[in-house]
Parts: structure tokens; C-alpha cells; sequence
């Protein structure tokens, strides 16, 4: 941003930085204001190069830079800005992405965190035109005590005690999990994690997970985590490279959604075909059925004679 | 005017009003700003009117005192709504407070007090942010997350490491986000061609924003829609050809109404709680408890002391197909006309299923 208001906002947040020490390092202040050094010398220099001061007037700042070494004196600019209202809404929407629907006791905790924010705004005469316009949720809430537990483990590189519920569990089991990184994809949050029980890497979705205590147990971190292994097409998901595929083809009455969704062209016909790894056939032939009739398995073939056995044991169930 | 002189000229004018506690004329502030001492007393003027209203959007609060249309109002700057207040931490080892600035202006700086956990919550929240795909958005953050800097340590303001909002794959285009914003915040009406992917037809609209709201990883403006007579949801993304109404930029062209909540419209639903319709009380039973079907009884009512739960349904195709794809789970079993459809769509689904090659 090279607009006047962008340089004021980086000069207003380079200033201050001045208040203990007069002289510093043009390279590490850039640095620590994560712009290119030769962006930060141009603010700088804005400040220097006063061609129209009259001879006796004082200056607001006085800047004088020498190589990599700056020295500025900006008396009345030793602390930084108040929040602006802008700020204060990113914050706010940061903390409504977090978790909306918090316990009592984070409620309590957040209203604080809320009322000493509101205490280091700027407050302007067209306050009230932020209020109430942004908002958001990245998925219906679950317990916001896992949550809470999950942050904590992984901040704190702690193992974590999780009862699991597992798609076809009925009971689910309890087990130490050692979290690496929590994804949050179309919908769901999943916690990738070593799991202590299956002694091997484990994608465990969140909403599934119905107690999750911090144990005082440390681990090593993601030592050796092999990053793409853990994704497939951006979506979370493990083995991916070395799982079979399955061929699906969504009807053009859905089409359009999913090609939306997952970014995939149409076909000349208005429908979608999609290749996706194959690791989980029940996890497989439910996401098929979720769409009906407008999604068919185009391969492999034993899996659509799955889907078929599955439907009539459904529809004699019913009748 | 080019940039240089104008920042210069914003940082003298801050600098001769903190300067004076009781504020300043514009004619003391010609004496004081170099930039307003040559030129024209009503061109001087202009600017300074400009200068302050850009400040003040800025975040910088010039108080103007007087009579408003008073010939001499003085213009105020203080140190006090000014400065970041000093921040104090608390945490497991007690307060820790940052080293004041030993000057006028200075000294009489207010504290606020954080605690530990709620500065980490805080570094979250602007991580958070930071992910949803509206560069202004992290911007504002990043900028908050700076200035707090000033007095809490790198440590504490670090956000959780390893959580990551992957990106949908339709992302809303900043620039539409960055427009709608601004319409937002000055009430302007916009107009955009908008891609209806129920009735696979684009359309021109007009409306009138309320809100702006991320829910389940897209951005939706909430907007009146006059045409229709109600508040809509348009996702941005499908938005093409946006327009901010550029006439009259000094006034609003409308009011959000004070019943209007954005927050109740942005939570995710279940695609079959969307809607207008009346809901219907379908009756389920869990034949079998797992983690999916755990997502049925939290989505509606479980009856008392029975393995089945009761939903409010408003749409009942995608309430079947949710059901459908539990793989026989869950099942409908009042009232009939909906189980009568769950049948159909299972056959419906096996004769498909039967008839690929």
C-alpha cells in the first residue's frame, strides 16, 4: 500500500518502536514490520526530506538514515495508535469465528476480553456504523470445552486424552492422542494427530470427539510429518497417495453445486465427474447415497454392487 | 496533490494538536503546519477539512469544539484518545506491566489489564481472521496484533500453531468484498449481476446491504432485496459486475433496521432447517448408534427414554437424502407421507445404482 493512508498506518506503527531506543536497524525494523526494508526507507524518507520547511521551524519527527542504521526522533509519536473501529471488527469477527455459542465460563472470559478491547479503540463521532455488520461461523458449534482442550494441547505440545466416537462405533474408545494440526475443510474441523492406541497417524473429526481432557504428558512435535500426505485435493485426509480411487459421476440436476464446491468442470452433458481415493468403501458408498439417485460409481464395480446390497438391505428393512 | 506533502502535513497538524491540550484554531493551526501557511484562507481550508475527515477515518480523534458552523471552532487531539493505553498482563507469575514513557503526554496514560489466556484467545482470533480470504480483513488484524505489540511479548501474541481454514474453491474476489464493505459502511446501495445456481440463471439485482457475514467457509452478503420485499443471503462469490451507487457519497441511501441481527442469519444450518416453510415434526429412530447418527440427535429433539429423536424439517428432499446417506442408520418412521418418500428415493437410488455400466 503505497497510498498516503498506508504509509501513515506503517509510519504510525514504526514510530513507537523508536520510544527506548533512538537508533536501530532499518533491516530489523522492516523485519518486524514484515514490509521489504526498501518500503520502510521510502516511509522513512517521506519524513526526512522536508524541501518546503521553513529555516527555523521545528519538525515533527526528524529522521536521518544512515546505511542500515536509522535514528529518529518523533517525540510526540512514542506510542502507537488506539485500535481504529476496523480493527476492533476484524477482532471481533476473529473471536465470533472462534466459537460463537462459548461456555459460561468463556462467555464471562470473552466479554472481558470484549470490554478491555473497547477500552483502547479510538473512539469517533461514526462509531456505531461498524457495529453488527460482520459475523460468521465456520460450522455448527460442538462442545467449545474440546475445543478449548485441542488449543491447549496444541499450543502446548501436550498429549491429549479424547473419547472417539468412530463412524461405525457404537461404544467408541478412549485413547492418547499426541495433536499436530487441526484443518478446518467444507464444513468440519479435523485434528490430525498420532494416535497412542493405533500407534500411527490419525485424521479424527472433531464433532466426533466427546471428551477431550489435557493429560501432562509433552510430546516431541510433528517430527518427520509428511505435509502432502495429509491432504488430498486441499481437503484433509491420510494415505491419499497410496489408496485406490473410485470414478463418481454426480447428475447434472447437482452438478453445478459440486463443480462449485469442488472445483471441477462440467461435462458436455451438465454433469461432473469426480476421482477421489478410496480408503474407507463405507465411508465411500455414504457419501454416494447422501445424494440419491444423482450420484452413480462409474468405478470400481465392486463397490457399486456394495451400494446396490446396501440399498436393498435398506429398503427390506423399511417394508 | 502528491502523497508526500500530505503526509508531512498530516504529521505536523497530529503534532501541533497534541501539543495543545485545550486545541486550536484553523488560523493558530496556519502558524503551526507548514503545510497550511501559503495559499488561499478558503483553499487552506479545503484542505484542512480534508486532512481532518481522512485522519479521523484513519482512526485519529480530532474533537471539533464550537457551535457547529461556529467561524473559529477549535480542533482537539488528545494524548489521552490517542494512545494505545499501556497493557498490563496477568498471568500465573502476576502482572506484567510495560515501561512507561517518561514525557508529557505520556505519563498520565491509563492502563488495561489483559489476562494471559484471553491475549492468546485474542492472537487466535486475529489468525483466525487472517484465513478467511478478505485481504482488508487481515490487514486490520495484523495492524491490531502490531500495535498490541508495543507491550505484550512476541511469546504471548503468537497464535496456535498448526490450525489452518483451507480455502473453498470458489473464493469470494477481494475486491468484491473490499467494495461491499465500504457500501456497508456508508449505506449505499449496490447493484451486481448475481449467478442464481438454483435456477441455473444469472440476473441483475439491486439491494441494499445489512451485513456481510463467513459462514461455513463463504462470504454472504445479507441484504434487503426490494424487488422481493425481504433479506437475502447472496453468496459473494457468485457475484459479478458490482456497483456501489456512486451518487450522493455523502449521504446514506438507507437505514438497517434496528430488528435486523446478522448474527441470527449467519449461523450454519442443516440444509433442510433453511427456509421459510413450516417446519414438520419427523419422527426418526437410531437403529444404530455411531458417530454419524450422534449428528441426528443433536440435530433435533430426542424422545425420552427411546432410540428416536424428533426434527423440525422446512425442506424435505435434502432432510431424506441427509437420512439416505446415514446408510440406514437412522430411519423415518412418522408420519407416513415421509416415510412413503424415503422409500421412493431409496428405490429410486438402487434403480440408478442398478442401471450403471
Amino acid at each position: 500500500m503505497n497510498t498516503a493512508a498506508g504509509r501513515f498506518q506503517r509510519l504510525m506503527l514504526a514510530l513507537p518502536r523508536f520510544a527506548t531506543e533512538r537508533i536501530q536497524s532499518l533491516s530489523g525494523l522492516a523485519a518486524s514490520l514484515e514490509v521489504p526494508p526498501e518500503v520502510l526507507i521510502n516511509d522513512l524518507r517521506t519524513l526526512a526530506e522536508r524541501y518546503d520547511l521553513p529555516g527555523g521551524a521545528d519538525e515533527a519527527v526528524t529522521v536521518v538514515i544512515e546505511g542500515d542504521t536509522v535514528t529518529v526522533e518523533a517525540n510526540h509519536f512514542l506510542r502507537p495508535m488506539r485500535l481504529s473501529q476496523s480493527e476492533l471488527a476484524a477482532l471481533e469477527l476473529g473471536l465470533r469465528l472462534l466459537g460463537r455459542d462459548a461456555s459460561d465460563e468463556q462467555t464471562v472470559m470473552l466479554d472481558n476480553l470484549r470490554a478491555r478491547l473497547a477500552q483502547c479503540i479510538a473512539s469517533l463521532p461514526r462509531d456505531e456504523a461498524h457495529a453488527g455488520l460482520r459475523d460468521g461461523a465456520l460450522s455448527p458449534e460442538g462442545d467449545t470445552r474440546i475445543r478449548t482442550a485441542i488449543r491447549r494441547a496444541l499450543r502446548q505440545s501436550r498429549v491429549l486424552r479424547i473419547h472417539y466416537l468412530k463412524s461405525g462405533d457404537s461404544q467408541g474408545t478412549s485413547r492418547d492422542i499426541r495433536p499436530f494440526r487441526l484443518c478446518w475443510s467444507n464444513g468440519a474441523w479435523y485434528l490430525v494427530a498420532w494416535c497412542e492406541l493405533g500407534n500411527g497417524l490419525r485424521n479424527f473429526r472433531v464433532d466426533r470427539v466427546t471428551t477431550a481432557e489435557l493429560t501432562d504428558r509433552s510430546h516431541g512435535g510433528p517430527e518427520g510429518l509428511d505435509e502432502p500426505a495429509l491432504m488430498s485435493d486441499g481437503v484433509p485426509f491420510l494415505g491419499a497417495g497410496s489408496a485406490p480411487t473410485m470414478v463418481l459421476r454426480y447428475s447434472a440436476s447437482i452438478a453445478r453445486w459440486i463443480a462449485e464446491r469442488d472445483g471441477l468442470p462440467l461435462e458436455a452433458d451438465g454433469s461432473a465427474v469426480r476421482t477421489m481415493p478410496l480408503a474407507d468403501r463405507a465411508w465411500a458408498i455414504r457419501h454416494v447415497l447422501q445424494y440419491g439417485s444423482d450420484c452413480s460409481i462409474l468405478e470400481p464395480a465392486d463397490l457399486r454392487r456394495e451400494l446396490v446390497e446396501t440399498l436393498e438391505g435398506m429398503a427390506g428393512s423399511l417394508s | 496533490m502528491p502523497v508526500r506533502p500530505k503526509l508531512q502535513r498530516w504529521i505536523d497538524l497530529m503534532a501541533a494538536l497534541l501539543d495543545r491540550r485545550y486545541g486550536l484554531t484553523l488560523a493558530q493551526l496556519r502558524h503551526e503546519v507548514v503545510g497550511y501557511q501559503d495559499g488561499r484562507a478558503e483553499s487552506v481550508r479545503r484542505t484542512f477539512e480534508r486532512d481532518k475527515d481522512e485522519l479521523r477515518r484513519l482512526g485519529v480523534p480530532i474533537e471539533v469544539e464550537g457551535v457547529p458552523g461556529d467561524p473559529e471552532p477549535r480542533y482537539r487531539l488528545t494524548s489521552d484518545r490517542f494512545y494505545l493505553p499501556y497493557l498490563v498482563v496477568a498471568g500465573e507469575r502476576g502482572l506484567v506491566r510495560p515501561r512507561r514513557i517518561d514525557r508529557n503526554g505520556y505519563r498520565a496514560l491509563a492502563e488495561c489489564e489483559f489476562d494471559d489466556e484471553a491475549i492468546e484467545l485474542l492472537s487466535d482470533a486475529a489468525r483466525r481472521v487472517s484465513q478467511v480470504g478478505d485481504p482488508m480483513l487481515a490487514t486490520h488484524a495484523w495492524s491490531a496484533m502490531k500495535k498490541l505489540a508495543a507491550d505484550i511479548s512476541p511469546e504471548l501474541l503468537a497464535p496456535t500453531a498448526a490450525v489452518h481454514v483451507l480455502p473453498t474453491a470458489a473464493a469470494a474476489a477481494s475486491e468484491h468484498l473490499e467494495a461491499l464493505s465500504g457500501a456497508l459502511l456508508r449505506r449505499k446501495q449496490v447493484s451486481f449481476t448475481y449467478y442464481g445456481i438454483e435456477r441455473d440463471e444469472t440476473e441483475r439485482r439491486t439491494v441494499l446491504p445489512y451485513g456481510l457475514a463467513f459462514t461455513s467457509g463463504h462470504w454472504y452478503l445479507h441484504a434487503l432485496d426490494p424487488a422481493r420485499g425481504e433479506v437475502r443471503a447472496f453468496r459473494v462469490s457468485r457475484m459479478r459486475e458490482l456497483a456501489v451507487n456512486a451518487k450522493a457519497p455523502g449521504t446514506q441511501d438507507y437505514e438497517i433496521p434496528a430488528t435486523f441481527s446478522l448474527s441470527d442469519r449467519s449461523k450454519p444450518k442443516l440444509p433442510w432447517k433453511l427456509g421459510e416453510d413450516p417446519p414438520v415434526a419427523v419422527e426418526v429412530r437410531i437403529n444404530r448408534a455411531n458417530g454419524h447418527t450422534a449428528a441426528v440427535a443433536r440435530a433435533g429433539q430426542r424422545v425420552a427414554g427411546t432410540n428416536r429423536v424428533i426434527c423440525q424439517v422446512r425442506r424435505r428432499e435434502p432432510f431424506l437424502r441427509w437420512l439416505l446417506g446415514l446408510a440406514g442408520d437412522v430411519e423415518p418412521v412418522a408420519p407416513p407421507d415421509i416415510v412413503r418418500e424415503y422409500r421412493a428415493l431409496i428405490q429410486r437410488t438402487l434403480t440408478t445404482a442398478r442401471t450403471v455400466t
